[in-house]
This record gives structure tokens, sequence and C-alpha cells, in this order.
């Protein structure tokens, strides 16, 4: 099973993103040229073993094509990911997939419909041929307990499933071939708030009794708070701060992470609607604004903000891209 | 001065008839809407609060069947008129906005177009008053240089500009009640809160009258006057948002609420609260309470009957068999975390 691993003497990161950029080639019309689409750029960030880290941004702000990167479905234009301190593009799609799972969105288009869940949660096994029949079979019947589905859905199909059972079927397809890491793409928005946290009960108990590295991407704020230990607040594809979640909620130095933390919406009836001064959505990325990408709907632009894109400055622990903490 | 009722329901039931029998989508629900007033339903899915709002619009899926004791809208009675009467209440006295602006606006008329068409439609005016109006409300949502984008398709805004035309276009005829069906879903947090903001601010405004139905308790808590919580078709707490975010009755509202992390208030890497079991079939006849089998307090006495709404004072009730010492009892033992 899992080897229970030192930290202190493994130095390496699980993953290691250095420099990484994507850029896709966009064609808008029939006549017109291809445009560069800058999905990710310049993208700095280290995932140490046991960890959490969660990537949180707007739509649109790359998250998802990082996701696709740091799985190894979608080669980095530029910089290089490392797995284990290998890059990622000298490994075989198989090998990748053996430490890196994934767990997406929406338990409703991410499972097979037409086979059964023993099919769905061994697929892994089958596909890296490992075990006979009946040891997989063995398998298949551990994991569903310990994500805690009930052994008679064995032979089930998905659509006889909740959505909050489909999301463990997910879980554990990812988790049967014992990877390190585990990509979470939004694992609980497509899922009522009961059933989101039972799935991050689950997800927690997990990764402590599978010592399970977590890539956590979503945009519910109030999740990332409750799982993470570290965050990366990414904006058109910028990586504009990260830190550890403690010091990044109690304290946000980018005025866009402060932006989005006064969003979040808490049941607390008395303290009424926050007042948010960001003005404009997000711009379009296939021309994305001078400077510093965020500086139309900063509210403490600089007159440098809209002319220098600003440099990652290192505060402490923390790394914020902005010109007011020069 | 207590403002005037917008809409009043009674005892609305809606069952549709599927092949393995009768489901009851919503049963016995009561509620009322003030001008200038906020209520808030909230449920998970299949809970019936998108089909409460579909049979006030009188937009029910052909199989469904409508019962209710009471449907009045500013003194009239919506059971006792037809469609074409209902055809054009609707987008004049009642507006409605829906989760996905893009669903719900035409990609192929021009945004100016569809919101001139509302007001001419319900034969406020003509083409010019239309315009102005039109270019008035684009204001009052914060839209700047209006012209241009009344001249724009719905595909050339982004998702929260288009919400905003929505919002327009359903005040476009100073309509008395706006039902809002997850507004903001689909959209991001800051947008999210924009927008609920802008809602908000114009609602109190034009003295609307509004219903807002969502999942999200942060929304409901920030947004809501008066909250109804819903569960499998039936009302189980209502009260103020105060009311029934500080002081939980209903085991199912205590849950939910349990089941949330907040921000600087839940302990991360512990343990959120959580609602075993899932919601019940609605197939069928049913008797004594609904979330029995995934509450804690469950006893003998609910499985018989019909369990009926608890008042605790005006407005503010709880269906649930426990006295209201017994379920805050409980829910100090669990405590928030």
């Amino acid at each position: 099973m899992y080897p229970n691993i030192e930290i202190e003497n493994h130095q390496l990161p699980a993953l290691e993103c250095r420099n990484v950029g994507r850029t896709f080639m966009i064609k808008r019309g029939i006549f017109s040229a291809r445009q560069p689409l800058k999905a990710v750029q310049e993208f700095n960030l280290k995932i140490n073993r046991g960890d959490v880290l969660a990537i949180v941004g707007e739509s649109g702000c790359g998250k998802t094509t990082l996701a696709k990167m740091l799985l190894g479905l979608l080669p980095p234009t530029t910089g290089e990911i490392l797995l284990d301190g290998e890059p990622i593009n000298t490994v075989s799609l198989n090998e990748i997939a053996k430490k890196v799972q994934p767990v997406f969105q929406d338990p409703y288009s991410s499972l097979n419909p037409r086979k059964t869940i023993e099919e769905i949660i061994s697929l892994p096994l089958t596909v890296h041929n490992i075990g006979t029949i009946q040891e997989r079979r063995d398998r298949v019947e551990k994991y569903m307990g310990l994500v805690g589905l009930p052994k008679r859905l064995i032979h089930s199909y998905p659509n006889q499933l909740s959505g909050g059972q489909r999301q463990r079927v997910a879980i554990a397809r990812a988790l049967i071939i014992e990877p390190q890491i585990v990509v979470c793409d939004e694992p609980t928005s497509a899922l009522d708030v009961s059933v989101q946290a039972h799935i991050l009960n689950l997800l927690q108990d997990l990764r402590k009794e599978l010592n399970l590295t977590y890539a956590f991407i979503s945009h519910d704020l109030a999740v990332v708070e409750h799982l993470a230990d570290w965050v990366a607040v990414m904006y058109l594809g910028r990586l504009i701060e990260s830190g550890k979640a403690s010091d990044v909620f109690s304290e946000p130095k980018h005025p866009y992470t402060r932006a989005l933390l006064d969003s979040v919406l808490t049941p607390e009836p008395n303290l009424g609607l926050p007042e948010i001064t960001l003005g404009k959505g997000l711009p379009n990325p296939l021309s994305p604004p001078s400077g510093c990408y965020f500086h139309p709907r900063c509210p403490d632009a600089l007159s440098e903000c809209s002319q220098n894109t600003p440099e990652i400055l290192d505060i402490g622990e923390r790394l914020v891209e902005c010109h007011l903490y020069k | 001065m207590i403002a005037p009722i917008v809409l009043e329901v009674e005892n609305l039931s809606v069952d549709i008839a599927i092949p393995a029998g009768t489901l009851h989508a919503v049963s016995n629900l009561t509620l009322n809407v003030r001008e200038g007033e906020t209520l808030c339903i909230v449920g998970e899915s299949g809970c019936g609060k998108s089909i409460t709002s579909l049979a006030i619009m009188n937009l029910l899926p052909r199989k469904a069947k409508l019962v209710a004791d009471k449907m009045v809208l500013e003194g009239r009675d919506l059971l006792s008129i037809g469609e074409s009467e209902f055809a054009s209440l609707r987008g004049d006295r009642v507006g409605m906005i829906f989760q996905d602006p893009m669903t719900s606006l035409n990609p192929v008329f021009r945004i100016g177009d569809q919101l001139e068409e509302v007001y001419i439609q319900h034969g406020k005016g003509g083409r010019k008053e239309a315009r102005e109006r039109a270019e008035f409300l684009l204001e009052k949502v914060g839209i700047v240089a209006p012209n241009e984008r009344l001249s724009q398709y719905p595909h050339q805004l982004s998702g929260g500009l288009r919400q905003r035309m929505m919002i327009a276009m359903t005040l476009m005829c100073d309509p008395a009640l706006i039902i809002a069906d997850e507004p903001t879903t689909a959209l991001d947090v800051t947008m999210q809160a924009q927008t609920l903001n802008l809602l908000h601010s114009l609602q109190k405004e034009f003295n609307t009258g509004l219903i807002l139905i969502t999942h999200d308790l942060g929304v409901v808590a920030r947004m809501a006057d008066r909250v109804m919580v819903m569960y499998a078709g039936c009302a189980v707490e209502t009260g103020t948002a105060v009311e029934v975010f500080e002081k939980p009755s209903h085991p199912y509202t205590q849950g939910l609420i349990n089941c949330i992390p907040i921000p600087g208030r839940t302990k991360s890497s512990s343990q959120l609260g959580s609602i075993r079991g899932i919601v019940p079939a609605l197939v069928g006849d049913f008797e004594g309470c609904l979330f029995r089998n995934r509450c804690d307090y469950v006893s003998e006495n609910c499985y018989k009957g019909n369990i009926s709404l608890n008042e605790i004072s005006d407005g503010r009730a709880y269906r649930c068999l426990l006295s209201l010492e017994e379920s805050r009892g409980h829910l100090e033992i669990g405590g928030v975390a």
C-alpha cells in the first residue's frame, strides 16, 4: 500500500511548475490570422507531498488548462512541469496516470453510462494490467468501502446512483491505482450542500489515510479555506498571489484576492451584501490590458500599473504580483 | 405601515403524473410577498422550489396538476383566469429571471429589440418610449453606453452583463413581483455579489416584491427579508433571515447550516456537519415526516399522520414534532462547529 513517507527525507516537491505557459492559437474568422490566446503564463508553483494546494480564480482564468497540464493531457508550450523531480514530458502518459489522477466536476458526464460501477472503478487496473480478475474485484470492493459506497452497488449503472454516490465512484476510480496526487477540478460544485459536505469530509479523511496530495481547483472560497494548506490565486492566466491558506485568507495582499474574499457570501444575515468595487468583468484574454492585467478593475491602481508588468515579489512565505508591495 | 401584499398563495399543491404513480412535487405550500420585500425559497435540488415558481407563473408542464385554495396577485384571482390573461400578466405584472441568461435571451435578436418587445407587447407605448425606457433601465443596471449595448447581440456580452440585461428586461413594465430562479448560480463570485447588490437596490427603488429561489445559503442570508426552507415539496421552516439562521428550529435547517464551511468560523481540517441519507422519492402517498429517514431525532410519532406547521410567532413556523426547546437543545449540543 502507501509507503509512509517522511516529508523531511523527501525534499523534492511532489509536483512543480517552472515557468509554465500554454498558448492556444485561436482563429476568429475565415480570413483573419490565428491569434495567440495565453491561457496560462509564467506559472511557478510547488506542491509538497501531503499538502492541499487550492487554485482559485474566476471562470476563464486558466484553472482548467492548468489542471489538464498537471494531468499530462496537455503539453505546456513553455516551461516544464516536474513530477517527483522528473520533467513530465519525458514520462509516458501511462506512468503519469499512475501518479496523478483526476476527479472532475460533473459526476453525470464523467462516468460512462454503459459500464457498471465495477467496470468503471477497475478500469485503471485493467489499463495498467494490474492483478487477476479476483484481485481486481477485491480491490474494487476495498475502495468502494473506503469511499463509503455500499457493496451492493457493484453491478449497478451510474444512472441508478445519486450525484453524491457518483462522485464517490469517481473518487474510487481515481484512487484505485494508488496515485500520489489527485487533481480535483471543482469536485463539489455540481452537488447539493448536504452532499458537498459528505464529499469534502471524505476527501479530508482519504488524504490523511492515504497521505494524498491534492491540487484542488475551485471557485468556492469557503470550501477552499476549509480544505487547503496553500492557495494560488489566478487572474487571466497569471499567478497573482500564492501562499499559506491561513495567511492569504486572514491577510490578502493583492487587490484582486481581497475583492474575491469580500465577495464570499457567508450565511450571516446581519452583514448585508458586500460592496464590490471591481467594475467591469474579465477582460478579453485575446487582447489583455497593458501592464498589470488587473489594472482596469483595480481600485488601488497606480499610474505605473498600466505601463509596467509587475514582478513577482516574495514577502515572507507569500508571492504577490503587484506594484503596491514594491 | 406594513406594505400591501402583492402575492398570496394558500395551500398550493402540484402533482405530476409519471408512469410510476403520482409525484407530489409541491404539497400544501402557503406563502405571501409584500411590496419591496424579498422572500427567499431555499432548498436542495428536487425540493420543489422551481416548480413553485412555475406554478405561480402558470408555466407548469402539461402533466402537472395544480390545486390551491387561493392564489391572488394584486387582488386578481390567478386560479380563475385563462391562459391569454396569464400571458398578459407575465412580463407585465410578474417578471422572471432565470439561472442562465444565455438560454433566456434569444441569440438572433438584438438586445434592444428584446427589451423593447416586452414594453410594446404589453401596450405600454410605442417604439420610441420603449427605447427611452430601455436606455433608462440600462443606466439603472450600471451599463455604460446603453445605446451601444442595445444594438448588440447576446453573445457579444459577458455572463454578468447578460444577467443585468435580464434584470433590466424584467423591469421594463415595472412589475409588482419579480421571481428570480437561481439568478447568480452561473456567475463568478465577484459578479454574483455585484448582481445581487444591483437586484437588491433596484427592488427597493421600484418597490417590487421579490421571490428569490436559490440553494445558496450565503445568498439567502444576505438577501432575504424572509426565508422559506423547503424539503421534499413542503415548507419545513419559515421566518426572517435572522431568525432562521441564528435560531434554526427544524433539524433539516440545522443540518443544512452545519454543512457549509464558514470562513473564519468553521475550523479548517475539521469535519463538516452532514445530513445522512438522501431525499426520499416523492411518488405515491406518504404519511408522517418526510425528513425522518435522515433525521437524528426521529421517534415513533414521526411515522404517523400529517405533521403540521408549528407556529412560533406570526410568519415564523417549523414543521416538526419536536418542541422548540427540544430542537434548540439539540442544536446547542450538536453545535455550530
